[in-house]
């Protein structure tokens, strides 16, 4: 009896013991490569800093089946929103340098952060931006049947009343707080007049604006797109230099009569710069077929996004670029935290 | 009604022999995965979408509809057997359900259980059918004044859910609060008790401290104790007694009506409506006393609240594409993939294939009580293990359940940490319910507050000028003071009694 019960015990313990210490070999197992190791061997965990629901979520769940499915190994998308985004960039970024951390990466985490925060936790230096997914204009949206029947409208209004006008933003230092600041600038409105409406992502401002509870919006056309076709939402204007091919009767910002502002919302991936650079070739190699692929394109299609690959040079002149115009914008408004 | 007939032609293309199939494979697949901690539906249904993708549109949305109400169902069979809740939904199923299994009552919870969500399933179908595109319009009408409303509502629930003190309830939620700030804050981007640490940058998961108190605690409970030798003799029958039937099935409408009109409101999860149901079971009951001890309405009121809000948050997603939760963002991206366009032209558009996908969730609701009443049978067996060798087992599940969370052993620290605080609060009667709640509502209502102070240009009077949140927030002052004028008249009721009473067995969650 008593041996029975010993032996079960023991039985139990050593079950214990193998757990733990699967689980803490999956996490520890290093990138000590000399040569290119098979990659991926086991799921990688792909991290979007935002909530679900919005546009570089859904992006990356598609980009995440189709290299999962071609890689034979799941990739598991993970949501960590919080503070425009830091949450999740932090927490890829200090996760083991192995290409099994990988990070959704957009311009709202990135460019805004590093050109917002006093002492980012991070910078650019620890990121490799391997390439983009998608890369495509913000739109201006107000509440479908409001005053404003189009961005002349929206100007005039807000030229004269500066002081009603909210707007939703991830934060202070955000693309999308940066653009309105732009636009603001460029209609002559003080931009310590209007209210900032901090906010989780897309699938928590999308609904404030169309029940009204604040007036304007700028989100990236992915987000957008389903409350604009329910009807919900109004488009203005679209912040790229030609019309959005998934809005061609939106007209741009310069259309508009607010000239000089163009910004752009990327999605693409990231791994920490300690990532082995194979790994970080073959996700690049492996996004570009991926977005020459009519089979991925019509995907991207039905979740209203603009696909466009930049390999990684280009993808971080893009950024290097932003960033400067940004730090300006921070510097000149003391938009720092 | 034309409607009906539409849902008609649905049923028509969803009842196949292979759909049937289907449903029954994502059922299962979605009750087992809802039932190990740290799973749940938000993953299950990411993992196995792209294969579901494999199949054609209907057959692929009626296995997702199936992973989707199994997750959210099998989460209550562990919760119920072992007292451990595998997610935040499952946390108000534990506080009856488990003594229920203790009592060898743990069939007729189970059944209960399932039958809760299969009505609460259904009256979400329903409303989704007869008064989507209303309801929708109404949903949107809450903006971050009445959700921080609706946030004060739901904290009253504190009161109510704090055993036999007040004082320590709040403490407890106090200290929930705090811990949730750990991590980036909200609105501010700065780094709050972080304390220099890099993994608690990304905050506390939720998952972890509710493994950790509710069931790491409860297996360090059984090795202090000597406890018998199963957890239950015999857990009874699953088919519950017309009585136990007409006890608990004002509560199922109930819960389910509160939960299908949280579920409209996107951000509100299920498990905000599961609390609050269990809350307004316990106040209106004529034996609120039995609550926490093995109340069958305990059970079903969050079962059913839970499920309402799970099938009720269909409707801002098909008619506005608004998720109201994260499993629903991913079965919104499913959909797209497949042509759905949502919006409130839906039904008009895209005709028999959502009717289709209607049908399917009713197959799913149903196949759910198919599949789990007989199945019962085999979770009996699960009781039945020794003690000595089933409580290892559950600290092996909830480590690896909490491992998977976020692939981090920072979290299963987390957890054990939270198992050894639970171990002493439980020891000690300090009410975990508060501290779990204002941990899940804290960050919530901070988010929504901030809102508020930036649209009214820093002025309280928001809360007060908006009809809906004055409205709310009038009847969470009003719930706040008869709890707590209720609660001093049962104590002093139970001082006047207290002389001559047996030792009693205390409840670990609520006295």
């Amino acid at each position: 009896m008593r041996s029975k019960k010993f032996y079960s015990s023991l039985a139990v313990g050593a079950l214990t013991v193998l757990t733990l210490a699967g689980c803490s070999g999956v996490a520890t197992t290093s990138s000590s490569t000399n040569a290119a190791p098979a990659y991926p061997t086991r799921p990688i965990q792909l991290v979007v800093p935002f909530a679900p629901g919005g546009g570089t979520d859904l992006v990356s769940r598609a980009a995440a089946a189709y290299l999962g499915q071609k890689w034979g190994k799941t990739i598991n998308v993970v949501n960590k929103p919080g503070a425009g985004g830091a949450t999740g960039t932090e927490a890829a970024l200090t996760a083991a340098p192995d290409g099994y951390t990988v990070l959704a990466d957009n311009g709202s985490s990135t460019e805004a952060l590093l050109s917002g925060a006093n002492k980012p936790p991070f910078t650019l230096k620890d990121l490799n931006l391997v390439g983009t997914v998608v890369n495509q204009p913000f739109v201006f949206l107000v509440k479908s049947g409001s005053q404003f029947k189009t961005m002349q409208d929206l100007n005039a209004w807000v030229k004269a009343n500066p002081g009603q006008l909210t707007f939703g933003s991830t934060g202070l230092s955000s693309v999308q707080t940066y653009t309105v600041i732009q636009w603001l600038q460029a209609i002559g409105v003080d931009y310590s007049k209007v209210h900032l409406v901090p906010n989780n992502g897309a699938s928590d401002l999308l609904p404030q604006i169309a029940g009204g509870h604040v007036v304007l919006g700028v989100q990236d056309v992915t987000g957008a797109a389903t409350l604009v076709k329910a009807g919900q939402l109004t488009p203005l204007a679209v912040t790229s230099t030609t019309p959005s091919p998934l809005f061609p009767n939106v007209p741009t910002l310069a259309q508009s009569g607010v000239n000089g502002v163009v910004s752009s919302f990327w999605s693409g991936i990231a791994l920490p710069s300690g990532a082995p650079k194979s790994v970080a070739e073959k996700w690049g190699s492996a996004m570009d077929s991926m977005l020459k692929d009519p089979a991925f394109l019509a995907k991207l299609e039905t979740l209203n996004a603009q696909g466009k690959y930049l390999n990684t040079t280009e993808f971080t002149a893009l950024v290097n670029n932003n960033l400067t115009t940004y730090t300006q914008l921070v510097k000149q408004y003391n938009l720092g935290q | 009604m034309n409607s009906l007939g539409m849902l008609l032609g649905g049923f028509a293309n969803a009842l196949t022999p292979a759909n049937l199939l289907m449903a029954l494979i994502g059922v299962l697949i979605g009750s087992l995965a809802g039932m190990i901690p740290g799973i749940g539906p938000t993953p299950a249904i990411a993992i196995l979408m792209p294969f579901t993708t494999a199949l054609g549109p209907v057959q692929g949305i009626i296995m997702l509809a199936g992973i989707y109400y199994g997750a959210v169902y099998g989460g209550s069979t562990t919760a119920i057997l072992l007292g451990i809740p595998a997610e935040l939904q499952a946390v108000p199923v534990t506080l009856d359900g488990y003594p229920l299994a203790k009592q060898g009552r743990g069939g007729p919870a189970l059944g209960i259980a399932a039958i809760s969500s299969f009505v609460a399933g259904l009256l979400g179908v329903l409303g989704l059918i007869f008064f989507a595109p209303l309801l929708a319009d109404q949903a949107l009408k809450f903006g971050p004044p009445e959700y921080f409303a609706l946030m004060i509502l739901t904290l009253t629930v504190i009161v109510n859910l704090s055993g036999a003190s007040v004082t320590k309830g709040l403490v407890m939620g106090m200290a929930g609060y705090l811990v949730s700030m750990v991590g980036v804050g909200p609105s501010s981007g700065h780094a709050r008790f972080t304390f220099g640490l890099a993994p608690m940058s990304a905050g506390i998961e939720i998952v972890s401290v509710i493994i950790g108190l509710f069931a790491i605690s409860e297996v360090i409970v059984g090795m202090s104790s000597r406890t018998p030798v199963t957890a239950a003799e015999k857990i009874g029958s699953v088919y519950p007694s017309r009585a136990d039937l007409k006890l608990t099935a004002p509560t199922m409408v109930r819960s389910g009506l509160i939960g299908f009109f949280l579920g409209l409101l996107p951000g509100a999860s299920p498990a905000v409506s599961a609390f609050l149901s269990y809350d307004v079971e316990k106040r209106i009951s004529k034996n609120p006393g039995l609550f926490g001890k093995g109340a069958l309405q305990g059970v079903a009121a969050p079962e059913a609240a839970g499920n309402a809000t799970a099938s009720s948050g269909f409707i801002p997603l098909f008619t506005l594409g608004i998720p109201s939760s994260p499993p629903l963002a991913i079965l919104l991206a499913g959909l797209t993939i497949y042509g759905l366009q949502p919006g409130p032209n839906l039904f008009n558009q895209s005709g028999s294939f959502v009717w289709a996908v209607i049908a399917s969730m009713f197959i799913g609701n149903v196949m759910l009580v198919v599949l789990h009443l007989p199945l019962v049978g085999i979770w009996v067996k699960l009781t039945q293990i020794p003690l000595r060798v089933l409580k290892p087992l559950v600290l092996i599940l909830c480590v690896v359940g909490v491992y998977t969370v976020r692939n981090s052993m920072f979290d299963v620290l987390v957890a054990l940490v939270f198992g050894v605080i639970g171990y002493f609060l439980r020891k000690y009667h300090w009410p975990l319910v508060p501290f779990i709640l204002c941990f899940m509502l804290g960050p919530l209502t901070e988010l929504s507050f901030v809102q508020s102070m930036s649209i009214s240009n820093g002025s309280l009077s928001i809360f007060f000028t908006s009809p809906i949140a004055l409205v709310i927030l009038i009847l969470a002052v009003a719930l706040f003071g008869v709890s707590v004028f209720l609660m001093r008249r049962s104590r002093k009721r139970a001082l006047s009694l207290e002389t001559n009473r047996p030792d009693l067995p205390t409840s670990i969650h609520t006295n």
